[in-house]
């Protein structure tokens, strides 16, 4: 497209250039037609004798008294304007004179000016002349002969002068009958007549070498003008034709010397498109095509180059990519392999699991259910025996020694202990999923009673408590949360040690997973190393010599257990203890369908 | 161009035919009766300068002019063409006794616009009028008059007059010293045409 629209430009402009050349050259020819045209024209019309002398002396031998028809040589319109000046110039044979000079001599130049003298120029300027008659020197010859005729006419002139002088006084001596006298005039009027014949003659032949001469002249001229045109024509023609053939030419050559070199850029170009990098553009001019070849072989010398290189790259990542991929398909096929194992293992796990678990669950049910048959069954000898204990100590204490009394106080003690064992396991083993009918409570109120329960405790260890009043609104089945608080609050006040300042804090916060309740006191503190064990049931630290069976935390971890929850401590020996319980807020429905515990949430 | 196409085409012609006719008739042939009467006035004019004293002021001029080399009388005679007007060395022939004797003739025989005499070197010897020029050996006429020193009267070509404003004939008479008949100076006479048609 753009070489075509360069070929289209210089197209156009070489086309353009000819429109104005051949325009120029029909200009020169109709110009250079018309002027020598109408030159032809012009010559015709100024020389033919338009009239003759003859009408005027045939007047004068007829006895006329003056002359109105003259001789002219002249332009039809300036002869118009003669005829026109002849009704007010009778003597015309004057301006005859006086035209004759004009002709040959030219109007305005200083030559003519000099020969036409005042007494000419004026009349010269009243035939209308000026300007139009513009000889800088006429021929020698015919200026010569035009001298002779107006030396003959002035002769002419002057004896027409005698006969019409001699005529008037003829029309006068006739008139008063001087017959003698009349006679002496006709005969000088003859002789005038005569010479005015002879002069005329003299006139028309020199006038007739004028107009012959100027004929002679005007023929050479015309046929030099005919001759000057055909040479200016056939010159004009023919350095037209050569203009036109050299424009043709270089502008040829120009589109040729402009198109060849991009044409072989755009093969060159589509070449290498096509990948043969071996391509390169002969352009061997100084000029900018020059410099694009040049510039356009480096181009494609730095091309072939990245273009390797970056085959050669391609190359090297290609099998680098390859064998990444043969390492992929392995790994893959390995993990889908090792996947598939896990996947049975996991199956195998979970048919283990669920096997175990059905099994947990049978043996957690025979347990439970041994637990609390053997808790029903214990706790009948159990009773007896303290029955017995006491009865014994009222009817025999004071029957027995010190250490009898001291066996009988450790069998009761003993026993009571059983009791208290009977009871955890029995209240652990009754833990379970309430049902929709069991009453509820909320937190707050839940701890309320239990430090009411504990206020004497309080009291004793001068212990403060504190409760966190932006705790969340929390309800639960009332045993399980009395007992649950129960057990915090109570391990809090028997684990409190010497502390000089006791505390009990209560708190809570939620977010939107989970609920989290904590009890948090600044007693005795807990070794790291029991965190997890004292969750266990009937697990006791042996060294705080607290009392109790070992069960309370254990109740604690099996109600959260029922709603999913979970319970923990943060503590270190010495520096108190926080117990956390966190209950899934999901586990609130599962719970008021049943099992999970019921949440209100605070207004 | 643009002057060459303003030109009238009348013009244009006329100039074509004037620069065409460039050779001059040398030999001009009037009437039978303009031939009788130049030839009288030739006759007229040879009479003239076969007076003495013409002749002894043309003999004075040759001998006061014999030194002067070609330099210097070409010197002399741009120094004239210059002048505008008449100065004092023009005015010295203008007004010394050769002028003086052909205004005589000139008063005798009306019709003579002009007249003066040359020496044998073509320089002025007296004048009626202030010619162009001081130098006239260099003018074609006078070269045809003194013939190679042999002399010959003849009468021109019908030319303007400057000074007489008018168209006149010159004619040409040859001073010859009557003791050798060898020319020693020229003199040109110019007529008017208005007297030659008076005398037709």
């Amino acid at each position: 497209m753009g070489l075509r629209g360069i070929r289209q430009k210089l197209a156009a402009i070489f086309l353009l250039f000819s429109i104005l050349g051949c325009s120029l050259v029909f200009f020169g020819i109709t110009r250079i037609n018309h002027v020598s045209e109408h030159a032809h024209r012009v010559m015709a019309e100024r020389i033919p004798l338009s009239r003759a002398a003859e009408e005027a002396i045939l007047s004068l031998t007829q006895g006329a008294a003056t002359i109105d028809r003259v001789l002219l040589i002249g332009r039809l319109e300036e002869i118009e304007k003669i005829n026109a000046l002849e009704a007010e110039f009778k003597e015309s044979v004057l301006v005859f004179s006086t035209f004759i000079k004009a002709m040959i001599w030219g109007s305005e130049t200083e030559a003519f000016l000099q020969s036409a003298g005042g007494r000419t120029l004026a009349q010269w300027e009243r035939m209308g002349l000026k300007g139009t008659l513009v000889v800088l020197e006429a021929p020698f010859d015919i200026q010569q002969a035009a001298g002779k005729a107006d030396l003959y006419f002035g002769a002419f002139s002057k004896y027409v002068a005698k006969a019409i002088a001699a005529q008037k006084k003829i029309l006068n001596l006739k008139n008063i009958g001087a017959h003698d006298e009349m006679l002496l005039e006709i005969q000088e009027r003859d002789r005038s007549i005569e010479k005015i014949n002879r002069f005329k003659v003299l006139v028309d032949d020199t006038l007739q070498d004028v107009v012959s001469g100027i004929y002679a002249h005007v023929g050479q001229a015309n046929e030099q003008i005919g001759s000057s045109r055909k040479d200016a024509i056939d010159t004009l023609i023919g350095y037209s034709v050569v203009m036109f053939v050299l424009a043709l030419i270089i502008g040829y050559a120009f589109a040729q010397s402009l198109s060849k070199p991009l044409i072989r850029l755009k093969n060159a170009a589509t070449e290498i498109a096509k990948g043969a990098f071996d391509t390169r553009v002969e352009i061997h001019s100084q000029d900018e095509l020059g410099a694009l070849a040049d510039a356009f072989n480096l181009m494609v010398v730095s091309l072939r180059k990245a273009y390797d290189d970056l085959e050669k790259t391609i190359r090297i990542r290609t099998s680098e990519l390859s064998q990444t991929n043969r390492q992929l398909l392995e790994e893959i096929t390995d993990r889908e392999m090792a996947e598939l194992e896990l996947r049975a293992m996991a199956d195998k796990v979970q048919e283990a699991k669920e096997g175990l678990e059905v099994q947990v669950g049978a043996r957690t049910k025979e347990l439970e259910s041994f637990v609390r048959a053997l808790s029903h069954d214990l706790k009948g000898p159990v009773v007896s025996l303290q029955g017995m204990t006491a009865m014994f100590i009222q009817e025999y204490g004071n029957r027995i020694d010190e250490k009898g009394r001291h066996y009988i106080q450790r069998i009761s003690s003993n026993v009571d202990y059983m009791d208290k064992f009977i009871q955890g396991m029995q209240t652990l083993t009754q833990i379970g999923p309430q049902g929709k009918s069991v009453d509820r409570i909320e937190i707050r109120e839940a701890i309320a009673k239990v430090i009411s329960s504990f206020r004497e405790a309080f009291a004793a260890k001068k212990i403060q408590i504190f409760i966190d009043p932006k705790m969340p609104l929390f309800v639960f089945g009332s045993l399980y949360l009395i007992q649950l608080f129960e057990n915090l609050i109570g391990n809090a006040i028997k684990f409190m040690g010497d502390q000089a300042h006791p505390r009990i804090e209560i708190g809570g916060t939620e977010t939107k997973e989970w609920l989290q309740f904590y009890v948090k006191d600044n007693g005795m503190g807990i070794d790291p190393a029991y965190h997890q064990k004292i969750f266990d049931p009937f697990q006791q630290l042996k060294d705080v010599g607290a009392e109790g069976v070992g069960i309370g935390l254990s109740i604690i971890t099996k109600i959260i257990g029922l709603s999913g929850g979970k319970g923990w401590v943060e503590s270190k020996k010495g520096e108190g203890a926080t117990f956390f319980i966190r209950i899934p807020q999901a586990g609130q429905t599962a719970y008021r369908d049943g099992s999970a515990p019921i949440r209100q949430q605070s207004a | 161009m643009k002057t060459f196409f303003r030109m009238k085409n009348w013009t244009l012609v006329l100039l074509c035919v004037s620069l065409l006719g460039s050779g001059r008739v040398s030999a001009n042939t009037f009437s039978e009766e303009v031939e009788q009467l130049l030839q009288q006035k030739l006759r007229l004019i040879e009479a003239m300068v076969a007076n003495p004293v013409l002749v002894a002021l043309v003999k004075k001029s040759n001998r006061d002019n014999q030194g002067l080399s070609l330099g210097q009388i070409l010197k002399i005679d741009k120094a004239w063409q210059t002048v505008l007007g008449i100065d004092d060395f023009i005015a010295g022939f203008i007004s010394n006794e050769c002028a003086d004797l052909l205004k005589v003739f000139q008063s005798a025989y009306v019709g003579f616009v002009e007249i003066f005499v040359s020496d044998a070197r073509g320089l002025i010897v007296g004048e009626t009028n202030k010619t162009s020029d001081y130098y006239q050996a260099d003018e074609d006429w006078w070269v045809k008059a003194f013939n190679q020193g042999r002399g010959k009267s003849y009468y021109g070509d019908i030319e303007y007059d400057a000074s007489a404003h008018a168209e006149a004939i010159a004619l040409y008479v040859p001073v010859l010293d009557p003791e050798t008949q060898q020319v020693i100076g020229v003199v040109k006479a110019v007529y008017d045409f208005n007297a030659i048609i008076m005398e037709l």
